[in-house]
């Protein structure tokens, strides 16, 4: 069963000088018990993807288009209008901007003929709040074939402007952020956890470690201050901390400490889903493999979820069955972690995994990737990868490749993905 | 597609001669302050750093360090280019006594060695242009008489760190240059002077993937072309493995082992390498190696255990390593190893297709012949440790 759906995200920042597509049409999908890893450089979006489920971006951060579920429960939706308008910005923009609509249209329908009930994956009050807006939409449409193009897309611009912005619009924003924040709330700890990058910062350094753990305790769950402290105390155990330790201050702990003390934190409610924002990267080789292992041991243990976020391939080998590889702010290959490190097909995972030492087998040269990553704000048309890439032609420069479907559970986003698949093509 | 890298074995390192660096029983302490009272009852504390270590570097030789955090491989760089100075032992590069230099001949030592240092992002001053940063030593050092030499020896060293064209980059501030070029910035810095050595602390750890390895085929390339040896300090065993001709492991301020870097990899003669290539993660995930955990936490290097600094972590440990000393042996040419039973002990290498015979229930980690192991009535093997640790067996629930 899908639990986590990610279909299609955008996020972008605001900024003074425009906008930063930090995640760009990203869709993945993660079943129970199951583990992904999110790897890329810094500044790919892989921060930004995790920040967008649990609802923890920056207050200039907005999701722009697609849509995030958790078990059939909307976490992020970008409404119509500002979907619409991003829409309006590329090319083709007709049938796509009449794909949103006919889906929505089609929700809407449903909702009024078998109530939210019976409809998972939606949400009530995106909906009401857009029923004006999908009419007017409609009739603008309706007139495709009388109007010139430009025309059609002016008057949709305008229609998108005008329900985004004003007192009117905001008002309705948060509204409908008020209501999904509540969702979330609820959501966030208990069902999704976060284990957060800088073990070294996450905790609040005025307050024992004992306390905030129970404190999340208190939170979401209905049990008394000592049966709190009495879960918290499993908890240590269950990392491998001693009990007398619950006491003490962060800085009282040393790296591992702090960052199993984080581990035990994200576990305390035993959630479906823990997003771990490179955990051990601050850590040296034998705490980092002794915190996966542990990791790995709880996960199965308790028949969790994992997403992992990290830079380091290797980590990712060792623990998780899929893998997604990230890079200016789109998914370049993703599916089966033994597909994709046995048969790459795309060149920036050829790249990424040609520049890693191993201690295995014969020493190899390292190939670096040429260049270094775009810039977001400004990304080079076509295929973002495509200035850094050995086997650019003509048409990466012009057009953003396709996500091709290599073999089952593999896709990969390059024009060449087939070529490079079956070894035609050598990077 | 793969070209391979000619290994310097440990024979070839032996044969080449040039000493660059003879360091023998080098200490480095660190007082801890202690209270009044203390004070005036003279006990007196201090944090072992570096515990009298011995080791070589040759002309032309990277020599890398690696090391759990805390283990002192940071300050034994750092005592390498006098940012400390030792407590006790000797230090001589290129035949001169380096330990007890001071002022005008410090300095003048100081401009034959150098240092990258681990954050590039750290390491710059965000007020001065890259020029203005690598021209810093020049001017420290009384190098070129004009503005235009000294611009003349920037663009070298720009040119030499491969940030082409120099023009483009010396009146750039950090915040317009991405990680990487920071970085080759740094180490412009460090070529500006014309190093005879160059201590690399973390040089690659902060940096991107992608970079990295332009950045390590960039110091190969300054040692394969200008000959300047190397110290590289990291936590990553697989990239110090990439870099360097030698590698000494450290531990608790001491060398563990110390041999060709292939040796080490491939023939991993101490208990503590093992463990610590064990735990590298391997970039393949049909790999499966057999796991060798370490127990416990570094000790406090305030209070260094008796007898072999590794012995309450060691797997493999007798009597004799709780009371003596080991000897830093040379168990092959040129592979020492400090360890009473160096050579005996049937280590895991990391290229082993290891097939696990016994599985302790406890921690998941395989018991080997040689280690202390205890077999439950119904079968189930621990280890000795790990039996201890628990009551009831976790297979029948019967009492251990």
């Amino acid at each position: 069963m899908v639990m986590l759906d990610i279909r299609n995200l955008r996020v972008y920042f605001e900024i003074l000088k425009g906008k930063v597509k930090a995640v760009d049409g990203v869709s993945f999908q993660l079943d129970r018990g199951e583990t992904m890893g999110l790897v890329g450089e810094s500044g790919c979006g892989k921060t930004t993807t995790a920040f967008a489920i649990t609802r923890l971006l920056p207050f200039n951060g907005h999701v722009v288009g697609g849509e995030i579920l958790f078990n059939d429960v909307v976490l992020a939706r970008a409404d119509m209008a500002t979907e619409m308008l991003e829409l309006l910005e590329r090319e083709r923009w007709l049938p796509r901007v009449e794909a949103l609509f006919e889906r929505r249209q089609n929700a809407m329908h449903a909702l009024k003929e078998k109530g939210l009930g019976e409809m998972p994956g939606e949400s009530e009050i995106l909906l009401a709040e857009e029923e004006i807006f999908l009419e007017e939409v409609g009739d603008i449409l309706a007139t495709k074939d009388k109007v010139e193009p430009v025309e059609l897309k002016e008057m949709l611009h305008d229609a998108g402007k005008a329900e985004t912005t004003g007192f009117f619009a905001d008002r309705r924003k948060r509204k409908i952020e008020k209501e999904i924040e509540a969702k979330m709330a609820a959501i966030r700890w208990s069902e999704i956890s976060m284990i957060f990058q800088s073990a070294m910062n996450a905790f609040n350094p005025v307050y024992r470690i004992g306390d905030q753990i129970a404190e999340a305790l208190l939170t979401h769950e209905d049990m008394s201050k000592d049966e709190a402290h009495q879960k918290v105390l499993e908890l240590f155990d269950l990392v491998g901390l001693k009990p007398d330790r619950v006491t003490g201050y962060p800085h009282e702990f040393s790296g591992g400490m702090r960052q199993r003390a984080i581990i035990a934190m994200a576990l305390a409610l035993n959630p479906q889903l823990i997003i771990a924002d490179e955990p051990t990267t601050a850590l040296d080789v034998i705490m980092q493999d002794r915190i996966l292992a542990e990791i790995r041991d709880l996960q199965k243990e308790m028949h969790m979820a994992m997403m992992i976020i990290t830079h380091d391939i290797s980590v990712v080998a060792e623990v998780s069955e899929k893998i997604a590889i990230m890079y200016g702010g789109k998914l370049f290959e993703q599916g089966d972690i033994v597909s994709i490190f046995e048969n790459p097909a795309n060149p920036y995972t050829i790249g990424l995994t040609g520049a890693f030492p191993s201690i295995k087998g014969k020493k190899k040269r390292l190939k670096s990737i040429p260049g270094s990553p775009p810039d977001l704000a400004n990304p080079p048309l076509g295929c973002v990868f495509h200035p850094r890439c050995k086997l650019a032609q003509d048409i990466c420069k012009e057009k953003m490749p396709p996500t091709i479907e290599v073999a089952k559970n593999h896709r990969s986003y390059c024009h060449f993905a087939e070529e490079i698949y079956t070894g035609k093509m050598k990077v | 597609m793969e070209a391979e890298v000619t290994d310097a074995t440990t024979e070839e390192v032996g044969k080449k001669s040039g000493v660059v660096w003879e360091v023998k029983n080098l200490t480095k302490l660190f007082p801890i302050k202690a209270g009044f009272i203390a004070s005036l009852l003279g006990k007196e504390t201090n944090v072992h750093a570096v515990n009298d270590v011995e080791f070589e570097i040759y002309d032309r030789e990277i020599l890398g360090i690696v090391g759990e955090s805390g283990c002192g491989k940071t300050t034994c760089g750092r005592l390498l280019v006098r940012l400390e100075t030792p407590t006790r032992g000797t230090m001589q590069f290129h035949g001169q006594e380096i330990g007890g230099l001071k002022g005008r001949e410090l300095k003048r030592f100081r401009r034959s060695v150098q240092m990258i240092f681990q954050d590039p992002y750290e390491s710059l001053n965000p007020r001065l242009s890259v020029f203005a940063t690598i021209a810093e030593p020049l001017i420290v050092h009384s190098v070129g008489d004009t503005i235009e030499d000294r611009e003349e020896l920037v663009r070298k060293a720009l040119e030499y760190a491969e940030l082409k064209p120099p023009e483009e980059f010396m009146y750039r501030y950090p915040h317009e240059l991405s990680g990487g070029q920071r970085q080759r910035v740094a180490i412009a810095r460090t070529l500006v002077l014309r190093p005879r050595f160059i201590v690399a602390d973390e040089p690659v750890s902060m940096l991107d993937v992608s970079i990295r390895a332009g950045i390590m085929n960039l110091m190969l390339n300054l040692r394969e072309e200008y000959g300047i040896p190397f110290m590289f300090i990291s936590h990553d065993v697989s990239v110090t493995r990439y870099m360097s001709d030698r590698i000494g492991v450290m531990y608790l301020g001491g060398f563990v082992e110390l041999a060709g870097s292939e040796d080490v990899i491939k023939n991993p003669m101490h208990p503590y390498t093992e463990a610590l290539l064990s735990a590298v993660p391997v970039p393949d995930p049909t790999a499966k190696h057999g796991r060798v955990k370490i127990k416990g936490d570094l000790p406090s290097p305030i209070n260094l255990p008796p007898g072999c600094t590794f012995h309450p972590r060691c797997l493999y440990k007798k009597d004799i390593c709780k009371s003596q000393v080991p000897e830093f042996k040379e168990v092959e040419p040129g592979h020492f190893v400090l360890c009473h039973f160096a050579g005996e002990l049937p280590i895991v290498k990391p290229d082993d297709e290891y097939v696990t015979e016994e599985i302790c229930k406890y921690c998941n980690a395989t018991i080997k012949k040689g280690m202390a192991s205890v077999q439950h009535s119904c079968g189930a093997n621990y280890h000795e440790e790990c039996a201890d640790r628990v009551k009831a067996c976790t297979v029948c629930g019967k009492e251990l």
